[in-house]
């Protein structure tokens, strides 16, 4: 392809500024959308994925078979010698920290009413090492030791107008299939931004909730924290190699599975999320049919005169087909600038939620502030697309230049 | 057959269009023959057959019967591809609307059939072109866009456009129309010279009887066909 084609493509496009400018601003419009729209859908996933792992479901856990389909009900199976697996997986590649629990289904009480919620005995020793309650704490402190305390999601606590210091209820079915019920006084409440967590959990010292459930020197779970989110398929792997050499008969299973509805909304989300702008794309593009049509429509004696001087169809076809990817580019790189810019500015300053929409559920487990998630691959990605989507858009335009007949394209007015 | 000196030889060339459907004829049973290095007047009132004529001999319309011969080729039947070859390689246009590209400089217009050709580099192209330019007198313009440029100078980038892939036939339709009589002049000998000079033939339309003195040859054309043809004056 000569360069003198190129240049006359980029000059043609710039021939008539004001449509030009027009269409730039429809596709820039466009894709500005579509940057800062998956910038924001990207950064949301990650900061969720990052909130279900830190406040919910760790990298891994370890389990007994069957356990995530018996979960939240009283009669999981539990993990023997847990102290021991415990030590062992510090020592395995991957492994950033491990610690054990007791989840089980239980009802909060105040005396009036009951709500149903997911308590947790945590190990307030290596709990930190997995999951991050103790930074989240919004009103009084994080379980100290083995006291007669716990800690409450904000909402759930809300919902009893339970502040710190008070006493709550906590009934749980113990392994004999006793009702126990637990007085417990309230030592801070946390804030995860999670709802599964901040309006359904309460976290109880480990040792007081094996006492309560006869339960000492068991777990029904054991989770992992790796170094990187990346590793979860090798740590798996190299967890569960070591379980099998240990002849003990437990699962592992990774994050994804245990958060496998988030994820699934999440897709589908996105999904709904690409239709949309699927569509602002495609009016974009209907605007770049316009431009070429009227291109083609002015140019057609121009075009005569070129084909008459040797210029063959395929290069009329080539030319207009430049044309529209210069469109594209250039709207691409300004899209790309606007939705990044856009995007970018979520990135360092967030959008603070909380203040736009108070306590109401955005459907995301995020705490307070939105961020977007600004990437390469996204820029790049939009770039390519803008002028896939713009040459595309000038394949017809293109074509009905490229079946001018000289001789009626010359007598054209 | 055609004689080795004819470029141009038409026999029985006849050329309708159709207009819904009715079909009007343009030229009806042409025979001419052209000489190498002719510089050749087709002359005639609107609606005589002049630009189809041009059209045909320039490989841009196919007659409906008759055959066509350019430089010994019947080109009548040959597929749209290999017309464009032979415009690209064998035949020069001037238009009366000068009919240059408006976002290309004078250099790159008289650059463009060459980048068309595609026979060429880019160093020898525009060596090429500014030699061109050099020779119509306008050197010093090379880099100004079209609206820059009188309509006489446009017409003269057209003619070193037409030129510049040293044609064997160069087909200017009317291409004094659009000037003034001064101008005009100047143009045509401009052609005259690059004729003379180079040999190239030259075939161009006209209804104006200033063009139709400086040619050598002179053909009438009346309802599509011959009406008068002086032959070769010296």
């Amino acid at each position: 392809m000569s360069p003198v084609l190129v240049r006359l493509a980029f000059r043609n496009v710039f021939r008539n500024r004001k449509r030009s400018i027009i269409t730039f601003l429809s596709i820039s419009l466009g894709l500005a959308a579509l940057v800062f729209g998956q910038g924001l859908m990207l950064g949301i996933g990650n900061e969720s994925m990052k909130n279900i792992i830190d406040y919910q479901t760790a990298h891994l856990t370890i389990s007994p078979p069957g356990y995530l389909d018996m979960k939240e009900t009283s009669l999981s199976p539990s993990v023997p010698d847990y102290p021991e697996i415990l030590n062992s997986l510090e020592r395995l590649p991957h492994v950033e920290g491990a610690t054990a629990r007791i989840v089980v289904p239980a009802v909060l009480n105040d005396g009036m009413n009951d709500l149903p919620c997911l308590a947790s005995g945590v190990d307030v020793q290596t709990d930190g090492h997995v999951f991050r309650l103790a930074d989240v704490v919004a009103e009084g402190r994080y379980l100290q030791g083995q006291r007669l305390e716990m800690v409450v999601g904000t909402r759930l606590a809300g919902q009893f107008a339970a502040r710190p210091g008070d006493r709550l209820n906590v009934i749980m079915q113990d392994r004999g299939g006793e009702i126990e019920v637990q007085s417990l006084e309230v030592a801070g409440l946390v804030d995860t931004g999670n709802p599964t967590v901040d309006r359904g959990s309460l976290f109880i010292p480990l040792g007081v909730m094996q006492r309560a459930l006869g339960m000492e020197g068991q777990a029904t779970e054991v989770a992992v924290r790796l170094r990187r989110a990346s590793d979860v398929g090798a740590g798996r792997a190299a967890i569960a190699s070591f379980l099998a050499a240990e002849g003990l008969d437990l699962d592992v299973s990774e994050w994804t599975e245990l958060a496998g509805d988030f994820l699934r909304l999440h897709r589908l989300k996105k999904r709904a999320f690409g239709v949309m702008t699927g569509v602002i794309v495609l009016l974009a593009a209907v605007g770049i049919v316009n431009t070429m049509l009227m291109a083609s429509f002015e140019r057609t004696r121009e075009m005569g005169m070129m084909m008459a001087m040797g210029m063959k169809a395929r290069t009329v076809l080539i030319l207009f087909l430049l044309e529209g990817a210069v469109l594209g580019l250039f709207g691409g790189l300004a899209g790309g600038l606007l939705g990044g810019a856009a995007t970018y500015y979520t990135e360092v300053h967030g959008i603070d939620i909380g203040a736009m929409y108070g306590d109401i559920d955005i459907g995301y487990p995020i705490r307070d502030v939105l961020r977007g998630d600004l990437t390469v691959g996204t820029l790049i990605g939009t770039l390519c697309f803008g002028v896939v989507v713009s040459v595309l858009a000038s394949l017809y335009p293109a074509w009905r230049a490229s079946k001018l007949v000289p001789s009626e394209a010359l007598r054209h007015v | 057959m055609q004689r080795k000196d004819q470029i141009v030889k038409l026999e029985d060339v006849s050329k309708e269009y159709r207009v819904g459907r009715i079909a009007v004829p343009a030229i009806r049973g042409i025979t001419l023959s052209i000489d190498a290095g002719a510089f050749l007047s087709i002359a005639g009132p609107s609606g005589s057959g002049k630009t189809t004529l041009l059209n045909l001999i320039g490989c841009i319309d196919r007659p409906t019967a008759g055959s066509v011969y350019l430089e010994g080729t019947e080109i009548s039947a040959l597929p749209s591809s290999r017309l464009a070859e032979i415009r690209s390689s064998s035949l020069g246009f001037i238009f009366q609307t000068f009919n240059l590209v408006p976002v290309l400089s004078a250099l790159e217009n008289v650059e463009f059939p060459l980048v068309i050709s595609g026979t060429m580099g880019g160093r020898e192209r525009r060596r090429r072109a500014q030699e061109m330019l050099e020779e119509v007198g306008l050197a010093d313009l090379m880099g100004r866009r079209p609206n820059e440029l009188s309509g006489g100078q446009q017409q003269r980038i057209a003619v070193a456009r037409a030129l510049v892939k040293q044609p064997a036939i160069v087909l200017a339709d009317e291409p004094t129309a659009n000037l003034d009589s001064g101008t005009g002049g100047s143009i045509l000998e401009l052609m005259r010279e690059m004729n003379e000079r180079r040999g190239t033939t030259f075939l161009f339309s006209t209804h104006d009887r200033m063009v139709m003195e400086y040619a050598r040859r002179l053909i009438l054309l009346r309802d599509g066909r011959i009406e008068r043809d002086d032959g070769e004056v010296s």
